[in-house]
């Protein structure tokens, strides 16, 4: 019986690997057939560049994209924002997990400042089932959050701002009708232990602009999970 | 009965993966290695040293003409855990030559013990594995590894005498990852 388990087990999994490679080459390739000799010079080839993004500094644009509560968001909508913290953020990742809490006090201490948080799934939930749109009602309505929790359906929007990991934080200010990119990176210095966070890059950062200053440390960088597209996924 | 044609749909995709990847022994004898591996068999005991950055850095700093083919990882990445299959295995098949596989895991250390090491076994990762234990100061190491690096994982960088020699973000095909060791050795 033991054995028999075990089998099966191992098959699923291979059945699963397989799946995963086929359905992302199927994406890739069309209809070349799985024995063709050019399925493997075309794994080898580059995947779709994806362009570079914003820097700090550069106009962003707005979006209009689904809500949780299948509502469209789009930033304008907020009249009475300064600005916008713009989180990619996923819900199966265990760094973008580890800051649902943090991200949340962002939004309570600064939407009454004019900086809501803006949250967006970039993930396709065919690579990862954990970020569907259903799954992403449900992770919200769990986790209680406060802010707009977007889904990036079409993967058109990250691409632009240049996320490639959850969470990855775009800080947005208004400036004479424009969206300007302020900070781009972590929430914070230690995802793991709250209690050892030593610099909290957004919250300095928007901490800045409240009051008039310059952002000191406009960029910084953490370990996340890449996001999920298939235009860039290799077999 | 459920069952039954579970384990069919399951054979039978794994027979039409295997066609697909026919051409290619290695990656065959990869499936065919999976198919078989069973726990009695499968007695590797990984050993992962736990380090902050400038340990690494040392590890790295080697004057011995080895090619160090350096990957960052996590249990949790999916892409990661993906394309480890086709390092070891390349890595093992180049063992005669004067390259080697180096796994830096980026887990938590409180998962060492519960998800890396069960994780590496079961997989039969052999390799050189450290667990990066520097959480805290990402914001330092990260640029250090490669300035363009944002951290997104899987990253590999490729090492020779203490120099880094090539930095790619995001998964490497097996043939990506043959041509970039070929270039360097």
């Amino acid at each position: 019986m033991k054995q028999l388990l075990i089998g099966a087990g191992l098959l699923s999994l291979a059945f699963t690997a397989c799946n995963d490679v086929n359905s992302s080459k199927g994406q890739e390739e069309g209809t070349t057939t799985a024995t063709d000799t050019t399925a493997n010079k075309k794994e080898a080839s580059a995947p779709v560049s994806l362009p570079e993004g914003y820097k700090v500094g550069d106009e962003a644009m707005d979006f209009k994209l689904k809500n949780i509560d299948d509502k469209e968001v789009s930033l304008a909508q907020f009249t009475e924002a300064k600005g916008y913290i713009v989180i990619f953020t996923c819900n199966h990742c265990p760094y973008a997990k580890a800051y649902e809490g943090r991200i949340k006090d962002l939004d309570k201490k600064y939407k009454a400042l004019g900086y809501p948080v803006i949250a967006i799934n970039p993930n396709d939930p065919t690579l990862q089932p954990e970020d569907s749109y259903a799954a992403m009602k449900t992770n919200a309505k769990e986790k209680g959050f406060t802010f707009p929790y977007l889904f990036d359906e079409k993967q058109e929007v990250y691409p632009v701002y240049g996320a490639t990991k959850t969470p990855h934080v775009y800080l947005l200010q208004k400036e004479n009708g424009k969206l300007i990119v302020k900070y781009i990176g972590a929430i914070d210095d230690n995802y793991e232990k709250p209690a050892e966070v030593k610099a909290k890059y957004v919250a300095t950062a928007v901490d800045a602009l409240l009051a008039g200053k310059q952002v000191t440390e406009t960029k910084t960088v953490a370990v996340g999970c890449s996001i999920k597209d298939k235009r860039t996924q290799k077999s | 009965m459920k069952q039954a044609i579970g384990l069919l749909i399951a054979a039978l995709s794994m027979s039409a993966c295997g066609q697909d990847k026919a051409q290619n022994s290695k990656e065959q004898a990869e499936h065919n290695s999976v198919a078989t591996q069973t726990p009695a068999e499968a007695n590797y005991e990984p050993e992962v040293r736990v380090l902050k950055y400038e340990e690494l850095l040392q590890v790295l700093d080697q004057k011995n003409d080895t090619l160090n083919v350096v990957n960052f990882w996590a249990t949790w990445c999916m892409p990661c855990v993906k394309e480890l299959p086709h390092f070891v295995a390349t890595l093992q098949a180049m063992k005669d030559k004067p390259v080697k596989l180096i796994l830096v895991s980026l887990d938590k250390r409180s998962n060492l013990d519960s998800a890396v090491v069960p994780f590496l076994k079961k997989k039969n990762f052999v390799a050189q594995h450290y667990l990066l234990d520097d959480n805290g100061r990402m914001n330092e190491w990260i640029p250090k590894i490669d300035k363009d690096w944002d951290g997104a994982i899987p990253a590999t960088a490729l090492y020779k005498n203490g120099q880094k020699l090539r930095f790619d973000q995001g998964q490497l095909s097996e043939s990506e990852l043959k041509a970039n060791i070929q270039s360097h050795l």
